[in-house]
């Protein structure tokens, strides 16, 4: 399989070898650790958002002491004011996503096919979406820490 | 490790692959290797084994592709 060669010769390419191996590995974990890095940043704020939009979530018979937003045929109903509020000044697009999503379950195919998007686009409103709504909450608090 | 067990493990080797991630098996642990805090603030250090697992394909598959230049 290998040709003889000389003891010299077969020493550098071990060293060549050797290096060329702790570069690659080296490389790997830097690309691994960027990535999750970059999966930590975006799941540290999606729980808590989604919580609240959860709890948001009308199921109550009565049709008093509740926030209603229409959005095209869709109309969705919330107990909190501050939901309402964070909702309401969401660009269009994204507040479809989440009413599909949360309030009438819609699997994100049938969003995507709704809006004639991508699956992924779907994903990216409503990951804006939820950064939108977060960044609501957090003005909010820093300014009435008491009401949110 | 030898010259033989490099060309082989260029080639695809399987035995020759193995022997090249037994030689690296520590530096690709302790890559894997992260520190964890846990709720009373304590750090600790943890071996990811599926971060290990993805190093250690992607590498035999990088290994492969290796081409002595003198």
């Amino acid at each position: 399989m290998s040709e003889p060669i000389d003891s010299k010769t077969a020493d550098i390419i071990i060293s060549m070898f050797d290096s060329f191996c702790k570069t690659v590995l080296r490389n790997l974990s830097r690309n691994i650790r960027r990535r999750m890095k970059k999966q930590a940043q975006r799941l540290v704020t999606l729980p808590d958002v989604q919580e609240i939009l959860y709890e948001s979530v009308y199921n109550d018979q009565y049709s008093t002491d509740r926030f209603i937003i229409q959005v095209r045929d869709f109309e969705i109903g919330m107990y909190f004011e501050c939901v309402y509020h964070a909702l309401s000044a969401l660009p269009e697009k994204q507040l479809l996503v989440l009413t599909l999503d949360f309030w009438y379950c819609w699997p994100v195919k049938d969003i995507a096919k709704y809006l004639e998007v991508t699956e992924k686009t779907v994903y990216n409103l409503r990951l804006r979406a939820f950064k939108s709504i977060r960044n609501y909450y957090e003005r909010e608090q820093k300014e009435n820490p008491i009401d949110v | 490790m030898t010259y033989d067990m490099i060309i082989k493990a260029v080639h695809g080797d399987k035995g020759a692959l193995e022997d090249v991630l037994i030689y690296f098996d520590s530096y690709i642990t302790a890559l894997s290797t992260f520190y964890v805090v846990d709720k009373k603030g304590e750090k600790t250090r943890r071996v990811d084994l599926d971060v290990k697992a993805e190093i250690q394909t992607k590498f035999i598959i990088a290994i492969q592709k290796w081409k002595a230049v003198l």
